[in-house]
């Protein structure tokens, strides 16, 4: 995509979600619903942008302007990440995880949360 | 939400291999499949520099390795993973892909780091990343290749990128139907 066009991923990541739950739709269907790639939506769950084939395939089938979803058009249905409240990870470790060991988890959880956020700035 | 049999896990890890550009005979770099879904992976190590103590990084890299190997944390509707980078290659590459089974399947957040450890561990939610982890790195198809070719555990693991072990847990099963068909040839 272009670098003029600056798409707000969250504020389509987050419309494309509200859509595919009324559908009872998984990620992996409702990709292939649209036409685009699992991974495409991936992405932008992670805050890079669609292409402009992916991008004009995604607000063609949601109905919805493609202008709707430039920065600064924000359509108010974008949800904040808690960083603090959802850092309940899938984990692959022991079953005999001791209360040291689930601190330890917590703590290194939050390095990861830190960093995230502080490397959150869109990527593209 | 989707009711995951063996036969559309191995749909999806075909797909993500297709997407990847991967024959069933190819090594799979889970790092570079993360990459495609925009998922970072951190290492363990490079935490400490986000303010992990030397003590919990210590703990998980050398004093009780064997505790924890990878996570995927959702960060609002993004994801990332976290690497143990104390175990070996093979191991990373085998955790690391089971954390994006994880992702494949969709796997909900609903367990809990300070609750009762069943929630923390749900059992069919592990069997079905591991199953992933296994036809991501090695394909039933390619396993059956591989079994028909008589390849040793060594064999698999140096062409797949994984440990013997887990070579011989994908391995054991297409071994067994190809050594049955050919008893079954023989006697006619």
């Amino acid at each position: 995509m272009g670098d003029e066009l600056t798409v707000d991923v969250q504020s389509l990541h987050a419309s494309l979600d509200k859509a595919r739950e009324s559908l009872g739709l998984s990620w992996r269907q409702l990709a292939k619903e649209i036409g685009v790639s699992p991974s495409t939506i991936s992405r932008m769950a992670n805050g890079l942008k669609p292409d402009v084939t992916a991008f004009a395939a995604m607000t063609t089938w949601l109905k919805l302007p493609a202008e709707d979803f430039y920065v600064g058009n924000d359509r108010g249905d974008r949800d904040e990440p808690d960083l603090v409240a959802q850092l309940v990870p899938l984990l692959r470790a022991r079953k005999d995880l001791k209360r040291e060991d689930i601190e330890y988890l917590e703590e290194m959880i939050g390095a990861a949360a830190r960093r995230f956020r502080a490397e959150k700035e869109p990527r593209g | 939400m989707v009711r995951w049999t063996q036969k559309l896990m191995r749909e999806v890890a075909r797909e993500e291999r297709e997407a990847l550009g991967l024959t069933d005979a190819d090594k799979l770099d889970p790092y570079a499949l993360a990459e495609e879904h925009g998922i970072a992976v951190y290492t363990l190590s490079e935490l400490r520099e986000w303010d992990l103590s030397d003590e919990a990084h210590t703990h998980f890299f050398t004093s009780s390795t064997a505790k924890w190997s990878a996570a995927l944390v959702p960060l609002g509707a993004a994801r990332v993973i976290i690497d143990n980078d104390g175990h070996a290659s093979v191991r990373r590459r085998a955790s690391v892909a089971h954390e994006l089974g994880h992702h494949l399947l969709e796997h909900a957040f609903d367990a809990s780091l300070t609750g009762n450890h069943d929630r923390l561990f749900d059992q069919e939610k592990e069997k079905q990343a591991t199953f992933m982890a296994g036809e991501l790195l090695i394909p039933d198809s390619a396993a059956y290749k591989a079994a028909r070719a008589g390849w040793s555990n060594a064999q698999v693991a140096h062409a797949f990128g994984v440990s013997e072990q887990f070579a011989q847990m994908q391995m054991k099963g297409p071994r067994v139907v190809v050594a049955r068909s050919r008893r079954k040839s023989y006697n006619y």
